[in-house]
């Protein structure tokens, strides 16, 4: 069974991106210099979260674009930002989401995932370890909190 | 036996988060029933369930008139005991029309 793989290369804290598509771009591209995915993955991202959008409502607002097509290992990225970035949301409500984490994912067999998965939903649900996340201000410090909460469950690197 | 169908828009991260939470709700509940995955797009198609549970935003409705449900909170948690008090009286509601129906 795959870990999913959390490379510090994918981590991007307190970043001054304005606009959703920066942040998507900013991530597969080097998600695709890493292997991880090829080039074909950022349009489906972007694909994905134009029809079914990602944003949440949660205690720390965040964003979770994600498809499994065009990506040769499961992998997942956190990007914060120094200022709110809109998300549609994705029960449909009206306005946007005043994002501020971004959780992008390429998971390429979900049933191997399961566990980290349900990490990450318990996560989401998670106000003190969102704000924590939020106001990491290195990467080193974001990472090592991701480490923290996700333990065994990913292969970090 | 009640069947069940989660529907997301890309149909896998909230699908399979989804669709363990309401495995864990039926057991609990002592409830028989199958849960299938589907993508949003072919909601109004879907034939032969009993009940359409949505992780994503939809305004679609069922061709043969299958109840949707947004169940979006048993991702976020939030809201998730009011639409597990909800999901739990149409499981009933649908139940006893079948029981009906013989």
């Amino acid at each position: 069974m795959e870990k999913m793989k959390m490379n510090k290369e994918l981590l991007f804290i307190r970043e001054h991106f304005t606009t959703k598509e920066e942040i998507i771009n900013n991530t597969c591209s080097i998600a695709e210099r890493l292997g991880y995915v090829n080039e074909k993955f950022k349009t489906d991202i972007i694909k994905r979260e134009n029809e079914f959008p990602t944003g949440l409502d949660t205690a720390v607002p965040i964003a979770m674009p994600h498809v499994g097509t065009n990506c040769n290992t499961s992998f997942m990225s956190i990007t914060t930002v120094e200022k709110p970035v809109n998300f549609k949301y994705m029960d449909g409500t009206e306005g946007e989401a005043p994002v501020e984490i971004v959780f992008l994912f390429g998971i390429v067999h979900p049933e191997d995932q399961m566990e980290v998965l349900k990490k990450l939903t318990a996560l989401f649900r998670d106000e003190d370890r969102l704000n924590r996340i939020k106001d990491a201000q290195t990467n080193e410090e974001g990472f090592e909190t991701m480490k923290e909460f996700l333990g065994d469950f990913v292969e970090a690197s | 036996m009640i069947k069940v169908v989660v529907a997301c828009g890309g149909g896998i991260f909230t699908t399979s988060v989804v669709t363990d939470r309401l495995e864990e709700i039926m057991k609990k509940n002592k409830i028989r029933h199958t849960i299938t995955p589907h993508k949003i797009t072919e909601i109004p198609s879907i034939t032969g369930e009993d009940l359409i549970v949505v992780t994503g935003k939809t305004s679609a409705t069922n061709d043969e008139g299958i109840p949707v449900m947004i169940g979006i909170s048993l991702f976020t948690g939030v809201g998730e005991e009011e639409f597990t008090e909800e999901f739990l009286a149409k499981v009933k509601e649908i139940e006893e029309t079948k029981g009906q129906n013989g």
